[in-house]
């Protein structure tokens, strides 16, 4: 309220042709000798308008340079945030993909493992590499004394004649 | 001090003087200028509430649900399927694994040219284009292109980039031993559940529990690298790992297929068990089938029949007559009885397997010569009541409990039921039904020093953590004195000899006990014994003076009258001799005694 009054009381002592905020009017009602309005000749108004515009663009600058650097640095922050979280993702993808691919080979590896220890298998292997399936067997049994005795009545193995039987 | 500027065109405005006409007022009032400034505000403010509420409403009450429904939208939810548990043998040979597969599907509202995207996957999933063309063309946003496609393909579909292509996990059971003990670890249907053996009795431990995966999209379906992704991790299934030896196996179904080559038997099983443990080292039949490609085999061969089918044991039933006998102390091995060649029994004459004069024999020769006569004089000396009781005793007429699906429990009447006839035909393993399964347990007990271990398959199930979960024992019972058992097992091998009914039982260097049975097998044509052929069964136990295991083989022979010592005898030997050999069983070198099978 004082402040407002004492604008209105004490004029710029540069002409203007706007006149201040509108004052509450109460003020009005309470000041009615105020000085009125009055409008001076513009040949210095352009000028005075520049320097006053000049002013107040210097004196906004740093804000406005301050609003901008934030922008610009908020976007490249931003930028820079969600590249790096794309980047590590795009890598966690790979590392997956890569992990997939491990576990396929291991899957692959042990399948051939597990096919080829079947029992079928290996007859088929060790009848391939010449092998022919064990006759009766004999065992050396060594007794307490130290001397050895032959149990069981070991034979020849003979080739089977037909099916691969494997026994 | 504040400065303000203002724009071009603005009117001076006034402040304080009332009832003062101003030019750029529109021709109106100070206090219609008021009035409208103040209806002005009133409509702005207004509109602002309703602005404003509206916003608090969308955001503050109804926020999390539209929030929750956008997300919805782009979530997409992915099962992950649980690795079905191994079936695996004694010594960790997988009977049964499961290996990672996918199922294609396709969106076909994403697909962009259906015709293009048939082209390129036809080779790599085999299915024809027009099928495909079919599937990717219906109005519906899910079609299943091909299940159970290797992770190789997927890769190379993958490479192609076709959109609204998509993978969900399908995993492919597999059985790489093949026929090697089929019927025991049966096989998994379509959707992946077990339907036959260890794979159906199992179900619940080898399926383990499926997880998801909730994952953001993007417009094109594809995951957003930053966005939502949470897994429920799947649980995968137990291991269950058998009692069976997969080598011993191979060697039984081996022996068993070229058994039902012989041109005479149609079917025929075998079972092995360890001695001292009851477990089951080895069981199977033939014909045989391979779980990987069960949908090829006739439906009727897909049980497991050394415990699902029943047949009349004949002779190998005596062991459990003359244990009665032996245990009641109606008779001793040594006894001697004056055998005729033919019987009374109620309106129907019981003959030996050929007639003869009355011969003096001991009991042990009665059984050496299976002599059907000499043993129904025997049982009658104990009674059908006793017989009976011994006979369940000995776990006949009742399931053994074996951790297989199916299992039969046999036929055993009560004994008040028995006719004379009847009566006759029991001791001897006639009028009577057993498994495969039955028969092995009843020759384990004698093996066993008298005690019956129920038979069981399952050694561990393995939790996914690797925790091993033993079975629990099976019920062990005494049935007859060690010495009775001991008494019986000394008969048995007097018939694995020369002077025996099944000389081909032999295996060289250890000493054999076992028992032939030939029964007449009931012809299904006329529910009665002509023209039914023959059951031709051996069971027996090695080394019988210290006997590790029981093999028990049974062959069905409708057209042929040969005998179980010339059939089903070989069959055992060379099980018997393989296991033996296999295992590292020394021979005891102690020569076998002599038997004295006719009196004085």
């Amino acid at each position: 309220m004082t402040r407002a009054t004492a604008r209105v009381a004490v004029p710029r002592a540069t002409p203007r042709t706007t006149a201040p905020r509108p004052t509450p009017r109460t003020s009005a009602r309470t000041a009615p000798s105020r000085p009125e309005l009055r409008l001076v000749p513009g040949t210095a108004a352009a000028g005075a308008r520049r320097h006053v515009r000049a002013a107040v663009a210097h004196r906004r600058a740093p804000f406005v340079l301050l609003v901008v650097a934030l922008l610009v640095g908020t976007t490249l922050g931003l930028l820079v945030l969600n590249t790096a979280i794309a980047v590590d993702s795009l890598k966690a993808t790979a590392l997956k993909a890569a992990n997939t691919q491990r576990a396929q080979e291991v899957q692959r590896l042990e399948q051939q493992v597990v096919t080829a220890g079947t029992p079928e298998q290996v007859v088929r292997s060790a009848t391939a590499a010449g092998m022919i399936p064990a006759g009766s067997a004999g065992y050396l049994v060594i007794g307490p004394d130290g001397k050895s005795t032959l149990r069981g009545i070991p034979a020849p193995a003979t080739r089977p004649t037909a099916t691969p039987s494997g026994g | 001090m504040p400065t303000t500027v203002r724009g071009p065109g603005a009117g001076p405005r006034t402040t304080g003087r009332t009832g003062t006409r101003r030019s750029g007022g529109g021709g109106l009032s100070l206090d219609q200028r008021r009035s409208r400034n103040r209806w002005g505000l009133v409509i702005m403010i207004t509109l602002l509430v309703l602005v404003v509420g509206r916003l608090a409403v969308v955001q503050g009450v109804d926020g999390s649900a539209y929030a929750n429904a956008a997300q919805q939208a782009r979530l997409h939810t992915y099962p992950i399927a649980a690795l079905r548990g191994e079936i695996v043998d004694s010594s960790g040979r997988p009977f049964a694994y499961t290996v990672d597969a996918s199922r294609v599907v396709a969106d076909p509202t994403v697909v962009k040219d259906p015709a293009r995207t048939a082209l390129a996957l036809t080779t790599l999933l085999g299915v024809p284009v027009p099928t495909l063309t079919d599937k990717l063309s219906q109005h519906t946003r899910y079609v299943v292109l091909a299940s159970k496609i290797s992770p190789e393909k997927v890769d190379e579909i993958q490479k192609l980039q076709l959109s609204g292509v998509s993978f969900e996990d399908d995993p492919v059971r597999l059985y790489p031993a093949g026929m090697t003990g089929g019927q025991v670890t049966g096989f998994v249907g379509r959707d992946g559940a077990g339907l036959a053996g260890i794979e159906e009795r199992f179900n619940d431990v080898l399926a383990g529990k499926n997880g998801q995966r909730r994952v953001e999209v993007g417009s094109g379906g594809n995951p957003i690298p930053s966005g939502i992704d949470e897994s429920t991790p799947a649980v995968n299934g137990s291991k269950v790992t058998l009692t069976v030896d997969q080598d011993l196996q191979y060697e039984l179904d081996q022996r068993l297929a070229t058994a039902c080559k012989d041109g005479a038997t149609t079917t025929g099983s075998a079972v092995v068990l360890d001695v001292h443990t009851g477990e089951v080292v080895a069981m199977g039949s033939c014909p045989g089938y391979d779980p990987g490609n069960y949908s090829k085999t006739d439906p009727n061969l897909l049980g497991d029949r050394a415990v699902s089918d029943v047949f009349e044991p004949g002779s190998v039933m005596k062991a459990v007559t003359m244990s009665a006998v032996l245990q009641e102390g109606a008779a001793e091995p040594s006894t001697v009885l004056d055998v005729n060649g033919h019987i009374q029994a109620g309106d129907h004459v019981v003959t030996d397997a050929h007639d003869h004069a009355p011969i003096k024999w001991t009991v042990t020769g009665i059984m050496a010569h299976s002599s059907n006569v000499g043993t129904i004089m025997l049982a009658r000396k104990i009674g059908n009541q006793k017989l009976e009781q011994y006979m369940r005793a000995f776990g006949l007429g009742s399931r053994t409990g074996v951790e297989l699906p199916g299992e039969s429990a046999g036929i055993l009447q009560k004994s008040s039921d028995w006719t004379a006839a009847r009566a006759a035909n029991m001791p001897i393993g006639q009028g009577i039904s057993v498994t495969t399964l039955q028969m092995a347990s009843i020759y384990q007990t004698i093996a066993n020093g008298g005690v019956r271990i129920a038979p069981r398959i399952v050694k561990s199930v393995t939790a996914p953590d690797g925790q091993v979960h033993p079975t629990a024992a099976p019920p062990s019972r005494r049935v007859i004195s060690k010495t009775t058992a001991d008494k019986v097992a000394y008969m048995l091998e007097a018939v694995v000899g020369a002077h025996g009914t099944a000389p081909l039982a032999e295996i060289p260097g250890f000493r054999v006990a076992g028992k032939t049975g030939t029964a007449q097998r009931a012809n299904p044509a006329c529910g009665c014994y002509a023209g039914g052929g023959y059951m031709t069964t051996f069971t027996g136990f090695a080394p019988a003076d210290d006997p590790q295991y029981v093999v028990a083989v049974n062959l069905e022979r409708p057209t042929s009258s040969e005998e179980g010592g010339q059939v089903a005898a070989p069959v055992f030997a060379d099980i018997m001799k393989y296991l033996l050999t296999a295992h590292g069983v020394v021979p005891s070198g102690k020569p076998r005694p002599d038997f004295v099978l006719t009196g004085p």
